[in-house]
């Protein structure tokens, strides 16, 4: 077991309390606002290299996000550790009742290639929030930022309580052998499965943070150039390399004559003419990916786009049409710059399309009506939902994160990672005094006794009269 | 096998026709629970005295008034529980509709366990039924007469193909775990947990385990042993010892310890009398089997009062062991008996490093004078639950969320809990297809000045 000393090592630290201190957790995180600031230039290299990342990109969505959680947590660190003091019943009225967040001990995080800096801070400021030791395991495939995670962490956090460890499939599967406290993974259902499957040997609870095929569902009765604007947005970012983005397009065949020009004239707007020679498009990460998503341009027809570029990774903002159900492209979450469009007569055969396939991590619904966009929301399933935009749900620290079914178990974000790497524990201190009052608990039983148990246990209602 | 898959298909066909959702229908369903509990009380009680000797105050008061008070607290509860929670918007969201939505996860299975038949089933399925699942029921088949009471009152009480009861024994449950559900509450031990989880894990479905250990109970020097040791030998040897949250052992200065014991014994000669045999109140071991392995622990030990067995009634005699040793055979697996090892340790911080090296328990305890040693205890261990100057009491506070950590389980439920294990938090926005100005910012093509903003 060659991580065996590395886990060991941690636990050590872990069982000494060094990470307990809300002091020692801020310096640790505000060491992290440092690197984010400090390493800026070499992240926006890094994250280039790997995928082409637009420099604006990065500020949105890898920067801006991390220091969202980061000021979020040490703003209110002090308010989500404290114990929680809770109502109790009659019998237990004098005593003091509450919630105590402990962290879990040594937790493992395994991030994902696409947001490579987001995904590992993210739920890394939480643990290090609750108070767990951390090892953390980048993805292989964005090398670059892998090199700069394995480099750069080390230097800003304590390294007897935090650890960085590289390394593809091999190395995460000799990686998991191990006993965890906490296993959090952003990735694929089915590399999800075996995460959980390891984790059941320890039985060691775990979030994981999956995906699927994201429908988006625009209604005959909306602003179309402004929808247009939203789902390209979506789509295209990161060159659609995004866990959330709108995977696939339903709407009516009217709908999709209109929205058509729409979505070139977003593009445009956002790509210019060419966009592989715009600074703010991506590229695919990796050949393999490559070669996989371009297979996926058979399916259908091209409306707009296509063009690839084997050498530089590039594929084109593109939209399918006369897409059928049976399509490669409808078979597996597309990740990649290409949108289909299914057509559907109406809303309610939309809902049913969307219901016939395994839940999401999110679903979209475009529409000028409330009444459109809150039926899809009641009578689909999925993660998060976002009525009329795309992917701005995650941008609140106050919502959680995370999918259902195939997309996923658990949450985070914000108060929500702190809690899901803090076990809660429920505790009542009792006084030993008054043991008269617990008489009616104890044997040998009689009506009278039970009917004090009986009143004593009930739950309180708000008008109750105290016993004294 | 196949009629269970049909079960299971027909409890997703009625989820999916939508009718478990409306506030309306499981409030119904609920009250319907309560009216089953209500009516067939007997039946109820009977069962339980036929599995376990449970007598019927005791079966009353640890099985049906618990069920009867979550019912009520989520018949009252339930309009607050599900409406959606709005939550604080940012500056870029200001105009919009921002909320958790919360919603049922689809068909879940909810397995028992035999030492509190009926309430492991029940507390768990209010939960279920509340957060508007279909829930398939898999009592335990140990318990066998709270098995087959549950699987014949369930359906008349409740919507047939929504809330199915499945029985059988391993094969059955294996064959359960194989299908798909949208979560799995299991209660029982720790090796099955990791079994359930693996099977879990093919279908990425979550799980809440419920599991066990040995839970540890410090007395401090500075306490009331007369209280003290009261409180314990009721905690202890209710439900003959079968208890996931009972102290399992004891840990004290050696100093105390005959006291200890001398406390123990007056208490147990008031609780069950000279002859607790024949005391209605004292229950018996649940089966052969059990009996055989809890007697198998008095091996080799000193036994300080009990010992005393019966193995065609499967009575066990409340018993105490001084100065185990911490490798013994007792201290290695859950007593789930009425045996009472006492470890003597000669400081609290020799108790914390004997309870910190061993896996963490679903419950802890600690008698003290001393608040601030019993805070400190609360500090440096940890435990699914734990409660101060008393046993057991942290389970029957509605607010106080119950389960485990690490060996002793996952999750949690209880009140409100329950509800929350049982749904899923959908985050919702929703904005209007206006305002695209706003948007501009984020919209491509980037530069400084949009950073900046």
């Amino acid at each position: 077991n060659p991580y065996a000393g590395l886990v060991s090592h941690l636990r050590a630290s872990w069982l000494s309390r060094k990470t307990r201190p809300m002091e020692y957790r801020v310096t640790q995180l505000e060491a992290l606002g440092r690197f984010l600031d400090e390493k800026k230039q070499v992240v926006l290299e890094a994250t280039a290299a790997d995928m082409g990342k637009p420099p604006f990109e990065v500020e949105l969505s890898e920067t801006l996000l991390c220091k969202n959680e980061l000021h979020e947590t040490l703003n209110n660190l002090s308010h989500w550790m404290k114990d929680k003091q809770v109502d109790r019943p009659l019998a237990t009225r004098l005593d003091s009742a509450f919630i105590r967040k402990e962290p879990y001990g040594v937790v493992l995080i395994i991030a994902p290639w696409n947001y490579p800096i987001y995904l590992i801070l993210g739920p890394l400021i939480g643990a290090i929030a609750a108070g767990n030791c951390v090892i953390i395991k980048p993805s292989e495939i964005s090398k670059n930022t892998e090199r700069l995670i394995a480099e750069a962490l080390p230097q800003y956090l304590d390294k007897d309580c935090f650890a960085v460890v590289t390394g593809g499939v091999q190395e995460t599967t000799r990686l998991l052998e191990n006993k965890f406290d906490y296993i959090f993974y952003t990735g694929s259902p089915s590399v999800g499965r075996i995460v959980m499957t390891a984790a059941a040997k320890h039985l060691t609870p775990v979030t994981l943070e999956l995906g699927g095929k994201n429908p988006c569902y625009v209604s005959d009765t909306c602003n179309v150039p402004n929808v247009a604007r939203r789902v390209v947005w979506g789509r295209f970012f990161n060159a659609g390399q995004t866990c959330i983005a709108p995977d696939y397009l339903l709407c009516s065949l009217e709908m999709q004559e209109k929205l058509l020009p729409a979505l070139r004239a977003a593009i445009m707007e956002f790509y210019g003419p060419n966009p592989q020679e715009s600074p703010d498009f991506g590229r695919i990460v990796g050949d393999k990916q490559f070669q996989r998503v371009r297979r996926l341009l058979c399916s259908g027809r091209v409306a707009i786009g296509g063009q690839t570029d084997e050498a530089e990774r590039y594929i084109a903002p593109t939209i399918l049409v006369d897409v059928q159900p049976s399509d490669p492209i409808m078979q597996e979450e597309i990740f990649g710059p290409i949108l289909p469009i299914i057509i559907v007569a109406n809303m309610d055969e939309a809902i049913d399309f969307i219901n016939s396939h395994e839940r999401p991590l999110a679903v979209y619904a475009f529409s000028s009506s409330d009444k459109v966009v809150n039926q899809i929301l009641e009578r689909t399933s999925s993660g998060g939902f976002c009525g009329n935009d795309t992917l701005m749900h995650v941008t609140l620290t106050s919502l959680p994160f995370g999918g259902i079914g195939n997309s996923g178990l658990g949450m985070y974000h914000g108060k929500f990672t702190f809690d899901t790497f803090s076990h809660h524990r429920g505790c009542l201190k009792r006084g030993m005094g008054r043991e008269s009052l617990n008489a009616p608990r104890y044997p040998p039983y009689s009506q009278k006794k039970f009917g004090i148990v009986r009143a004593t246990s009930k739950v309180t209602r708000k008008d109750d009269c105290t016993l004294l | 096998m196949e009629r269970m898959q049909h079960v299971i298909a027909r409890a997703r066909a009625a989820f999916n026709s939508g009718r478990s959702r409306p506030l309306e229908f499981r409030i119904q369903q609920l009250k319907s629970l309560e009216r089953m509990v209500q009516e067939k009380e007997k039946e109820i009680l009977a069962a339980l005295h036929a599995d376990l000797h449970k007598s019927g105050p005791n079966a009353y008061s640890h099985e049906i008034l618990g069920v009867l008070g979550e019912l009520a607290l989520a018949m009252e509860k339930l309009p607050s529980w599900a409406a959606p929670q709005p939550v604080k918007k940012n500056l870029m969201t200001m105009r919009d509709e921002v909320f958790v939505n919360f919603e049922p996860l689809g068909v879940v299975l909810i397995i028992g366990a035999w030492n509190y038949p009926f309430v492991l089933i029940m507390q768990p399925l209010i939960g279920a039924i509340a957060a508007g699942n279909a829930v398939v029921v898999k009592p335990s088949e140990v318990s066998e007469n709270t098995a087959k009471l549950v699987a014949d009152l369930l359906p008349q009480y409740l919507d047939r193909e929504l809330y199915p009861v499945v029985t059988g024994g391993v094969p059955e449950t294996t064959e359960l775990l194989t299908q798909r559900f949208d979560h799995i509450l299991y209660t029982g031990n720790s090796a099955v947990g990791k079994i359930v989880m693996a099977a879990a894990a093919k279908h990425l479905t979550p799980v809440t385990l419920e599991l066990g250990g040995k839970s540890p109970c410090y007395i401090d020097k500075d306490c009331d042993l007369a209280v003290a040791c009261r409180r314990i030998t009721w905690g202890k040897y209710m439900n003959c010892g079968q208890t996931c949250i009972a102290p399992d052992y004891i840990l004290c200065d050696p100093s105390i310890q005959s006291q200890v014991v001398e406390n123990i014994k007056a208490t147990l000669q008031e609780f069950y009398g000279e002859d607790v045999k024949s005391s209605p109140d004292y229950e018996r071991i649940v089966n052969k089997r059990h009996f055989k392995r809890i007697m198998g622990l008095l091996e080799g030990q000193k036994i300080a009062h009990g010992g005393e067995s019966d193995e065609a009634s499967c009575f066990i005699a409340p018993t105490i062991l001084t100065d185990v040793s911490p490798d013994s055979k007792v201290m290695e697996e859950e007593i789930f008996g009425p045996v009472l090892p006492i470890v003597t340790m000669k400081s609290v911080e020799e108790a914390i490093d004997f309870i910190n090296c061993r896996e963490k328990p679903l419950a802890l305890y600690v008698f003290s004078n001393n608040k601030k040693l019993i805070r400190r205890v609360i500090s440096e261990t940890s435990s699914g639950g734990m409660t101060g100057n008393d046993v057991l009491m942290h389970s029957v506070v509605p607010d106080l969320p119950f389960g485990g950590v690490g060996n002793s389980g996952m999750g949690a439920y209880h009140g409100r809990y329950s509800f929350e294990t049982f749904s899923h938090r959908r985050a919702c926005l929703i904005k209007d297809l206006k305002m695209e100005v706003v948007n501009k910012l984020r919209y491509p093509p980037g530069s400084q000045e949009k950073v900046d903003l």
